[in-house]
């Protein structure tokens, strides 16, 4: 299963053997974890929670990992993303990528990340001293997808 | 000279869709999600929109009309994005009986 939204953790170097098993073309995986930080724009951060869009972020997802296949040379795609509530330290999402080559691994995985933070439907919460807040998206994510389109800008 | 416009031949015409002159009233399925969803206080509705077709934009235009929270949270140059059956649509996308329309904030995951 390519694609997975779970409150679960995830366990990184059993999801890699699972997704290079018994693939001798695969000659390099490149991954990504992101996990939580425990300060956000200046303030602690005690715990966040994160919702999504069942049925969109699914397809959204695959997508975007869609257009990783066509872009990139690469034999296989995971991406794991956790919602829920979750704490500074955990892991929050997972992308790996197999690929005969280092090259298109790393492009694809940085590709799926760039992509997944700008049109996957997820929202984070994070519980701070002064209580709940919304956090905003980053102009630097738009910027980060902007730079694999030939006109340097991504939709969102 | 080249005239400003001309009628096309009868051979030249353009199948018209009638679908998308006459007005049609729909009934969608509304979503709010993530800040939307606490900033209206419920996570869905039942609405009825007309329209030549009916579009996200007349959603938006009735939602708008309800002042307050509503016409603040979706005014002019607030950030969000429209999907309906799950794929982001545009102001004149059209929106059909039955269909699932979101309003989603920003997103933030990753």
């Amino acid at each position: 299963m390519p694609i997975r939204i779970d409150t679960a953790d995830f366990d990184v170097g059993r999801e890699i053997d699972a997704l290079r098993a018994g693939d001798p073309r695969v000659g390099a995986v490149a991954a990504f974890v992101g996990t939580v930080r425990d300060v956000n724009d200046a303030a602690a951060i005690s715990t966040m929670t994160l919702e999504h869009y069942p049925g969109m972020t699914e397809k959204a997802l695959a997508a975007i990992v869609d257009e990783a296949r066509a872009r990139f040379d690469i034999l296989d795609a995971l991406v794991i993303h956790r919602v829920g509530e979750l704490r500074p330290i955990d892991q929050i999402v997972f992308v790996a990528v197999t690929s005969g080559h280092r090259g298109d691994a790393f492009d694809a995985c940085r590709f799926i990340m760039d992509f997944l933070k700008i049109r996957a439907p997820f929202w984070k919460k994070e519980v701070t001293a002064d209580g709940a807040r919304w956090v905003d998206a980053r102009e630097s994510d738009d910027a980060a997808a902007a730079q694999w389109e030939p006109d340097g800008t991504a939709r969102r | 000279m080249q005239p400003a416009f001309c009628i096309p031949s009868a051979a030249k015409m353009p199948m018209l869709d009638y679908r998308h002159t006459t007005p049609a009233t729909v009934t969608v399925r509304l979503v709010f999600l993530a800040r939307l969803r606490e900033a209206f206080g419920r996570s869905e509705e039942s609405l009825t929109v007309t329209g030549s077709p009916p579009t996200v934009g007349a959603v938006l235009a009735l939602l708008r009309a309800r002042d307050g929270v509503w016409a603040r949270e979706l005014g002019v140059g607030r950030a969000f994005r429209v999907a309906v059956n799950h794929a982001v649509a545009a102001e004149h996308s059209t929106v059909r009986d039955a269909d699932e329309v979101a309003l989603l904030p920003p997103v933030t995951g990753g």
